[in-house]
């Protein structure tokens, strides 16, 4: 077994870690929280299945479906690096992914916590913010893969 | 100022400063791109904050006023019953039993909100909107009641009740939970305001008596109403499961089967067996009078056995459906001294619309039948289909109600008119609109056959003459007599020689007046009687002394001037001297006058 002190993180293998760190928590994170809403179905929860609380329900589903589809591109994205490692490490497609996987999900699930009659709660301000950040991550990616190495 | 929950702002903030955070570690080194992400996320959310609608911004609250939370055992609200029943919920959603009384709001008020004068002996009444909630400018109505004088005062409107024909609206009165009325109604198919005293057949010179929400409406207007009233105060602290009629009205309180069904295991098990869930009640599963009474509860005229726990609670603790209503009530017949002129028909018919089950229990098809072929309100009515006008169920709006028994009606020609017309239908002979509600005329639910002779002695219009206004009463009578060997009564010589509805339109009490004059624009006596001889007699019935009476004669001169003018002109062939018209299509002043001179003038009040 060697004693070794590994060799320092590359920049490019530092968005990767973080990448996969914040995909596969994400992941987990809104699995789980699909898994509670599964859970509030069977039991047909007041909270989440009575009439009065469609607002609350189309939000914590978003949240789910969001959340979940972010933590997976977060995980692509970081494959995508790996894949294309010259020029898809940006700093500016990382912080907006990362930023979007937050923002998005916590907005849909914030307003639906607070949902009041068929508005959702405050939370909801930040889905917006998250969807421009998810666009522009977007963007500079596929500006990014389109560059011939 | 938006309002939002500590909690709700807290997370708000863990959750940006989270988003900071991962933004500052993937921006180490790149101040550039870390400012740009900044920028968006900063005008981002104060962009987002600045399209908040407005109405979330300044959340609009409930009336004080609305009655509170019911206390009765086991009510949950149909709120409960969505996350299970999401068909049977959105079909009861559309009917107008939910929204019988609803909290006023823009959403709710059918009524325009645009702070229009509604005159009223002189006085201003407004209906104005303030963001979502609705407020009524009227007479201050305790002061009404009270007789002395009555300053302008502005309330928020707190409760509607209707949404099909008419709507009423309810402000808070002096004395705490007290709710009175606003002094106009909405006319919904008519889009009319009309005061609220002429919205009811009621003699001209008698004022409406006074109506609080939590004493007269809240039996029926809401699941399980506690009044609670305070005899010593006058005051109420009205409770109510839920307001409106909906699912646990018909279905008993739902808790236990809430309770029961939450366990997924439970679910799926009562799905797969065909035994009856005995934590909810299914009324096409009770037995037929169990079943009727489920209707009966609030479309039967009762008063509660117990009067003063009546004023307190309700029927909340003395009835829930799937119980027969005889120990919580006391029916009322005809045989009581219930004034006849008001409720009942001098045959023990009743006279007021909404109060189907006196009708259909005295019915021989109810008292005769048994088992499958007894007679209940789900024989005809479906809660959860067809038109939820009239809440027929779709296999039952021809004659099937009729011929899932009598089914050698049809072929043997019983109905003696042409297969397909009005007249032909079970239900026109049988279920003749002699009663009458909300400025129309409904239809009985005693089932009986055309009688001329009942008419004669009882002044109760008969099916035949409904449609063939243009004949006299002597006319169906000799048809009668000569298809079903009906008696011919003996008629006076003013009725014997005058068409039906010329007689009845002019000489009949206010209450035969008003059922006539909605006949006389009804489709199925254009096309029995023609368009010839009306609009003399409803111009005539316009100048009536109720106000009922003129406003539904009004309504159908307005029904005929639309009709198509290829109606046949039946009047040809019948003498006018019949329909009391001159040779210029007049009203015979002579014959106006002796008809006026026969006029029954008791007072009526259909006390709907």
């Amino acid at each position: 077994m060697s004693l070794e002190p590994s060799p320092p993180e590359s920049p490019a293998d530092a968005v990767v870690n973080r990448h996969l760190r914040a995909g596969w928590w994400g992941l987990a994170v809104f699995v789980a929280l699909g898994a509670v809403l599964e859970l509030l179905h069977a039991i047909k929860s007041p909270v989440y299945v009575d009439a009065g609380r469609e607002t609350t329900r189309l939000m914590l589903r978003l949240a789910h479906a969001h959340g979940t589809l972010l933590a997976v591109l977060n995980v692509v994205y970081a494959l995508t690096i790996r894949a294309r490692p010259t020029h898809t490490a940006g700093a500016l497609a990382s912080a907006a992914l990362l930023a979007a996987l937050v923002l998005l999900p916590g907005g849909f699930l914030l307003g639906g916590l607070w949902a009041r009659g068929g508005d959702p709660g405050l939370g909801v301000l930040l889905v917006p913010v998250g969807a421009a950040l998810l666009l522009v991550g977007a963007i500079s990616v596929g500006r990014r893969v389109s560059i011939r190495e | 100022m938006v309002q939002a929950s500590p909690g709700e702002l807290a997370l708000l903030g863990v959750i940006m400063t989270a988003a900071v955070a991962l933004v500052v570690r993937a921006t180490r080194g790149n101040r550039g791109v870390r400012l740009a992400v900044f920028v968006v996320l900063v005008l981002g959310t104060s962009g987002s904050a600045a399209l908040l609608r407005p109405e979330l911004r300044k959340a609009s609250s409930a009336p004080t006023e609305v009655p509170g939370p019911g206390t009765a055992l086991g009510y949950v609200s149909s709120a409960a019953c969505l996350g299970c029943h999401p068909g049977e919920h959105a079909s009861f959603g559309r009917t107008y039993h939910r929204t019988m009384t609803q909290v006023a709001s823009t959403a709710t008020v059918l009524a325009p909100t645009d702070g229009r004068a509604l005159d009223l002996d002189g006085r201003a009444v407004r209906f104005e909107r303030r963001g979502t909630e609705v407020w009524a400018t009227l007479p201050d109505p305790d002061a009404v009641i009270a007789g002395g004088r009555a300053d302008d005062v502005t309330r928020r409107v707190v409760l509607t009740t209707g949404s099909h024909r008419e709507q009423a609206f309810w402000v808070a009165g002096k004395r705490r939970g007290d709710l009175r009325l606003v002094p106009f109604v909405w006319l919904v198919k008519d889009e009319a305001f009309v005061p609220r005293r002429e919205a009811f057949l009621i003699p001209p010179d008698e004022p409406m008596p006074p109506v609080r929400w939590a004493s007269s409406c809240i039996a029926c207007h809401a699941v399980a109403g506690e009044p609670r009233h305070d005899l010593e105060t006058d005051t109420f602290d009205t409770r109510a499961a839920e307001l409106g009629v909906s699912c646990e009205a018909c279905h008993g309180p739902g808790a236990a089967h809430v309770e029961r069904h939450r366990d997924p295991v439970a679910r799926y098990a009562q799905r797969g067996s065909k035994r009856a869930d005995p934590t909810i009640v299914h009324p096409g599963r009770l037995s037929p009078e169990l079943s009727s009474a489920v209707c009966g509860q609030c479309h039967a005229y009762s008063f509660p056995r117990d009067e003063a726990g009546g004023w307190t609670d309700g029927y909340s603790r003395t009835f829930r459906a799937g119980q027969p209503l005889d120990p919580s009530r006391t029916l009322i017949a005809p045989v009581i001294d219930a004034p006849a002129t008001a409720i009942f028909w001098p045959d023990g018919a009743v006279r007021v619309g909404g109060r189907e089950y006196n009708g259909l229990v005295a019915s021989p098809c109810h008292e005769r039948g048994s088992g499958d072929r007894k007679m209940t309100c789900l024989s005809c009515h479906a809660m959860h289909r067809g038109d939820p006008a009239g809440q027929i169920a779709p296999e039952r709006t021809g004659d099937e109600g009729c011929t899932t028994c009598h089914d050698d009606a049809r072929s043997r020609g019983h109905s003696r008119h042409a297969p397909g017309s009005p007249g032909s239908a079970c239900v026109s002979c049988h279920m003749p609109k002699t009663s009458y509600a909300l400025l129309q005329a409904v239809r009985s639910h005693r089932i009986d056959s055309p009688s001329a002779a009942n008419t004669a002695t009882t002044g109760r219009p008969n099916a035949c003459n409904l449609c063939h206004l243009d004949r006299t009463l002597g006319w169906t009578a000799r048809w009668l007599s000569e298809w079903y060997g009906a008696p011919i009564p003996q008629l006076d010589d003013e009725r014997a020689r005058t068409a039906f509805g010329v007689y009845a339109g002019i000489a009949g009490d206010a209450g035969v007046r008003a059922l006539v004059a909605d006949a006389l624009g009804s489709a199925e006596s254009l096309a029995a009687s023609g368009i010839g001889f009306q609009t003399a007699l409803l111009e005539e019935m316009s100048r009536d002394p109720y106000a009922a009476v003129r406003y539904i004669a009004a309504r159908s001169l307005r029904t005929i001037a639309a009709s198509p003018a290829s109606s046949r002109p039946r009047t040809v062939g019948i003498d006018r001297a019949t329909l009391a018209l001159d040779a210029d299509g007049r009203f015979d002043p002579e014959r106006l006058r002796a008809l006026l001179a026969a006029r029954d003038e008791r007072a009526i009040t259909i006390a709907e």
